[in-house]
């Protein structure tokens, strides 16, 4: 339904093109009558699997005769044959599965019926999967179902190794940024990868000191993107992330193992490079943004009251926000207040 | 004079603005007579197959005039001559399947060339392969990335983060160029040097302005006007992911013999008749006598075009190919596993030597272009002619091959040409030219590949 | 481009929905037929047509798609679908016909397909996502049957599909997306569980979805889409935020999304209208209090008059 173009016919055209469609609504309405005589005689021969074939060639989302052809196998395929047997007739099944996910590459139905057959199947080949995944995500970065089986696959893999494949994982997503980073995508599961590797290491002193080196690496390659292209929202989603600032309830992993001191300071270094950068593209709306939060956390942290001066600066800060996104004048009117209550407390 | 000789249009010469005119006027059911006296397809946007030059040429360095392109009915000059040079005669390959193209050009992923084959579907006659911008050679004798891309800018490590956003700067102001107060600041920088209006408006660092001008402009001295290089850049930027990450197309076994092949072809599949290798004694307004003597008539007579670029001067262009030994993966970009089947590398002036203030622009094309065996490659260098330009092409081709990551890495043959700068145009232009005289024998334009499509079968 | 709200024309478009069997695509929808009953229901409503909805038609047709287990499929014949069902239950609440059907199989129905962690499935084979646990969170509310699911475990359920944005994903460990936020929140809401949430954080990203046309993304660095109004802005009307985005730009972009010829709404200007694009436009410019529209809550997508006669 989504990016089909309008494309306006005349009248003749109309005409032409029903009385096309004539034979071919036909053929599939026979289709679906034979479907639906089937299933009400509980008929699950083998047989049916061409019919059932014949109708998700026409149509991959009618999930009733996915079920169908399921039910199909479960009855009266799997029963009958060898394990080596049942691994040919999924590996086959597979095939056809994968021939609609290039077509269909954003249906739920499809995907579903590919997990129930590597579910089923004895011998399920995790990593032909993992390649399939890279296929999904090359021909659309964001695909979220894409992203969604990757994560999948990953952790039947896992399971089969009893190994964690984070460090891939995380390799994986560092090329996808390469090659673009508006892919939040690929930034989300960063913050996933990345929670998970840290939390793995149980020494809490190595943990301290690679959480040190991981923050550091992740801001290095965060300043890059952020003067590269300041405007991309992706990157500043991520930077509030590595500042903590997106948790109200701790600090999320890579920073709980720091101490205040050590989170001010990095807070009050990025400070800085956002003023660079502010005065460098002073319409940013991300650095007056940041600035100010940023500001605030290192206040909320330390403890201590906004000076006098702060205060100035982020209501321009604002003033500027409400001139160069008056989209959103509403929450910078919030914001306004917050700093107000919080200055005057 | 509804007989059999006479037509709606006579096309003479199968160059890509004829071979697209040709397909348009049988789109529009004219009768459509296309004649070439050469007995292949293209005039100079065609190829010859490297047995025809090394048939003439028994001890493998005379000059090979037959191989002369003829074009009809027309002042532009025909090619000039081609000499050959065999350097390891006894290392050549087999000789079949190397193709050499007279002028190799690329498609702009994003232009109106390639438009109009997605839209035509004639690009189901081609196998279309990217062609990427690789690598510089730039003035601080350091090969470097052609910056072609946000995520190029954002990878170079070599980079400072303010470098960073000044470049993007420049790139986002390409993508913004036709804005009315860009046009508004820009006229008075048009006609002038593009190094002058780089300097002035952006601070780039040396090497990014060098890929910039000698990479993405493919300029072949420091004159390119600002008009020109920005018309390049915004294309480049334009094509760029279109397809993928590469903005030039070309299609295998020579792109522009194939295009033209391709036009004829779809133009034959609308009623148009062709005939190669025909002599054409005269050329009159309406009518044209072939050579037997027979006389043929027409409302409109094409003769064969040159494509006309008043902003490009009339200098002579040195190029040289050469049939290369080795797989040479070092000149190709790396993606994953994949190799590209064909690249762009760029010389900076002065990077080759002190003395020689002219760029040369090398295109390399491996197996997978199909213009050459497994284990060779073609390597396509120009420069402007002067009297140094074969010491030029000579230090590029050393400096490819300690490049080209082959240990038996060996020029075996080369040959030479000198070509009309003006041949150069990019494709698009072709599609512009055709477009315009379609328009002068219908009367308009809006017919231009027009078709009612929307009935087209979708059984598949 | 007319800057108002074709009225006649959208209801001409409704009217022709049921009409298409000449057209091979309205057999090839029939996966969507309950699907399309509901969000033509909402349309109508929402144009304050609710008087031109054939209610008998509409409810013999729902009632022939009840299959033995107590859930619905999107056509007789077909198989039942946690989605189906909740779309029917909404149908016929709106139409006052919910006493036509038992509503404690459907509730059982509802609630056999909880999974242990409080998460949905969708259907006996298994495929959970939030979407499914907002369809049973909601059907069983309108059944009047939310004390039979196992709340503290769905809501926990939820809260770790919630990521650092503040916005939720699909189920645990997936990207925040439009949708999902308002399948989340909406379930949150209806379960009276807003507190857990960090609303500024959410409407931080909500509002951030705005692009420079007006329209709304579903996730950063995409484009936008007219649905992508309801999905962003229902939650944004629950957790009060509206005045959040730039109302004016929304409208104007949500009217681009109008086919001035046949009526109907599709994703962006330029491609095909489709009644989902038709029903979730509308409901989105009655949140953005479109003159003359019908006021919907956003917890439940149905119009407000509905939930607040069953004391919703």
């Amino acid at each position: 339904m989504h990016g089909i173009l309008r494309v306006k016919l005349n009248e003749e055209q109309k005409r032409l093109k029903l009385e096309k469609e004539k034979t071919k609504i036909q053929e599939y309405k026979g289709l679906i009558e034979q479907f639906q005589r089937a299933r009400q005689l509980k008929d699950y021969s083998s047989e049916k699997l061409k019919l059932t074939t014949e109708l998700l060639d026409w149509n991959p989302e009618t999930y009733s005769v996915w079920n169908y052809r399921r039910e199909i196998y479960l009855s009266s395929v799997f029963p009958n044959i060898s394990v080596n047997e049942k691994q040919d007739v999924l590996d086959k099944e597979l095939q056809y599965v994968l021939s609609k996910m290039k077509m269909f590459p954003k249906v739920y139905w499809i995907f579903n019926h590919r997990r129930w057959c590597l579910e089923n199947a004895p011998y399920p080949n995790w990593n032909y999967e993992m390649m399939i995944t890279e296929k999904l995500l090359s021909a659309d970065a964001r695909n979220f179902h894409g992203w969604h089986y990757r994560r999948y696959v990953v952790t039947q893999i896992e399971k089969q190794g009893n190994y964690d494949l984070a460090g891939k994982e995380l390799q994986y997503t560092s090329s996808a940024i390469a090659t673009n980073f508006s892919n939040f995508s690929a930034w989300h599961n960063r913050t996933k990868l990345l929670e998970f590797i840290i939390k793995k290491e149980t020494d809490p002193e190595l943990r301290r000191q690679l959480a040190q080196k991981i923050l550091q690496e992740e801001l290095d390659t965060i300043h890059q993107a952020a003067f590269t292209d300041p405007d991309d929202s992706s990157i500043w989603i991520y930077h509030r992330w590595l500042m903590g600032h997106c948790n109200q309830v701790g600090a999320p992993p890579i920073l709980s193992v720091l101490s205040t001191e050590e989170r001010i300071q990095y807070i009050a270094q990025e400070i800085q490079l956002l003023e660079e950068l502010h005065e460098l593209e002073p319409e940013n709306k991300w650095c007056c943004e940041l600035l100010i939060e940023y500001g605030l956390l290192i206040r909320i942290l330390s403890n201590q009251k906004t000076t006098k001066q702060e205060q100035t600066t982020w209501v321009s800060l604002i003033h500027t926000l409400q001139q160069v996104d008056p989209q959103r004048q509403g929450r910078y009117q919030y914001l306004l207040k917050k700093i107000e209550t919080i200055t005057n407390a | 004079m509804q007989d059999s000789n006479s037509f709606d249009v006579i096309l003479l010469g199968t160059n890509l603005v004829n071979s697209i005119l040709s397909s348009a006027c049988a789109w529009t059911n004219l009768k459509v007579l296309h004649i070439d006296e050469n007995p292949f397809y293209g005039e100079v946007d065609g190829s010859f197959g490297l047995r025809d030059v090394l048939n003439v040429s028994e001890t493998g360095d005379r000059e090979v005039e037959n191989l002369c392109v003829k074009r009809t009915g027309e002042d532009a000059p025909a090619l000039q001559d081609i000499k050959v040079e065999i350097l390891e005669k006894d290392m050549l390959p087999s000789l079949k399947g190397i193709t050499i193209e007279l002028i190799p050009k690329e498609m702009y992923a994003g232009g109106s060339l390639v438009e109009l084959l997605s839209k035509t579907k004639i690009y189901k006659y081609l196998l279309l392969k990217p062609q990427r911008s690789f690598r510089f050679y730039a003035s601080n004798k350091e090969w470097t990335k052609v910056p072609e891309s946000r995520a190029d800018i954002f990878n170079d490590k070599t980079l400072s983060l303010t470098h960073k956003r000044l470049i993007m700067r420049f790139m986002k102001y390409v993508s913004s160029i036709d804005d009315e107060q860009n046009q508004e600041q820009l006229k008075q920088w048009l006609s002038r040097p593009f190094h002058d209006f780089l300097k002035e408006n952006f601070e780039l660092p040396q090497s990014i302005q060098e890929g910039i001008v000698y990479g993405l402009c493919q300029a072949l001295d420091s004159k390119i006007s600002t008009q020109r290089a920005l018309e390049k850049i915004k294309k480049y930027f334009q094509s760029f992911a279109t397809y993928g990450d590469y903005s030039y197309l070309i299609a295998m076994y020579g792109t522009g013999s194939e295009l033209c092949q391709g036009f004829c072809r779809s133009s034959a599949v609308m009623g148009g008749t062709f005939m190669l290798a025909q002599k054409v004694n005269k050329v009159e307004a309406t009518s044209v006598e072939l050579g037997e003597g027979k006389k043929l008539w027409a409302k409109h007579i094409v003769p064969s075009q040159a494509i006309k670029m008043t902003n490009i001067s009339e200098t002579s262009v040195r190029q040289r190919c050469l049939l290369v030994r080795g797989k040479c993966p070092g000149l190709f970009h790396q993606n994953l596993f994949l190799l590209s089947e064909a690249s762009q590398l760029h010389f900076v002036p002065y990077s080759l030597g002190d003395k020689w203030p002219n760029s040369v622009q090398a295109r390399v094309l491996g197996v997978g272009a199909g213009s050459c065996p497994e284990g060779y490659t073609l390597w396509y260098l120009q420069t402007l002619e002067c009297e140094y330009s074969c010491e030029l092409l000579a230090s590029a081709t050393n400096k490819l091959i300690e490049l080209s990551h082959s240990e038996d890495t060996k020029p075996l043959m080369y040959a030479d040409m000198l070509i009309d700068q003006r041949d150069l145009a990019d494709y698009d232009i072709a599609v512009e030219t055709a477009k315009q005289l379609y328009g002068k024998i219908t009367g308009s334009t809006d017919s231009f590949f027009q078709r009612d499509t929307v009935l087209d079968d979708d059984d598949e | 481009m007319s800057m108002n709200l074709e009225r006649s024309k959208h209801l001409n478009y409704l009217n022709k929905l049921g009409q298409g069997q000449d057209e091979l695509d309205f057999w090839l929808k029939e996966h969507l037929h309950v699907s399309a009953i509901y969000w033509s229901c909402m349309s109508y409503w929402t144009l304050n047509k609710k008087e031109e909805l054939q209610k008998e038609q509409i409810v013999s047709f729902l009632l022939s798609c009840l299959t033995e287990s107590g859930g619905f499929a999107c056509y007789p014949g077909h198989d039942d679908h946690i989605t189906n069902t909740v779309y029917a239950v909404q149908v016929l609440l709106m139409l006052d016909s919910l006493d036509r059907i038992d509503r404690d199989k459907v509730a059982s129905y509802i609630i056999n397909l909880q999974n242990e962690d409080g998460s949905m499935k969708g259907d006996r084979w298994g495929e959970t996502d939030a979407r499914f646990l907002y369809a049973g969170i909601n059907c069983l509310a309108l059944l009047g049957r939310l004390d039979m699911l196992n709340k503290s475990a769905a809501i926990d359920w939820i809260l770790k599909c919630r990521n650092f944005d503040g916005g939720f994903g699909l189920c645990p460990g997936a990207e925040t997306h439009a949708a999902y936020v308002f399948t989340c929140v909406a379930s949150l809401a209806i379960l009276k569980q807003l507190d857990s949430i960090d609303q500024d954080l959410l409407g931080w990203w909500l509002s951030e979805r705005q692009t420079k046309n007006g329209g709304l993304n579903g996730r950063p660095e995409k484009l936008p889409d007219s649905c992508y109004g309801w999905w962003v802005l229902s939650p944004l009307a629950i957790i009060e935020k509206l005045e959040w985005i730039d109302r004016n730009g929304l409208i104007s972009f949500t009217l681009s999304a109008q086919d001035q010829e046949t009526g109907g709404f599709s994703d962006r200007r330029e491609d095909i209208p489709d009644v989902y694009h038709t029903c979730f436009s509308l409901t989105a410019l009655s949140l953005l209090r479109y003159p003359d529209l019908e006021p919907i809550d956003a917890r439940f997508c149905l119009p407000l008059e509905v939930t607040k006669k069953y004391n919703l």
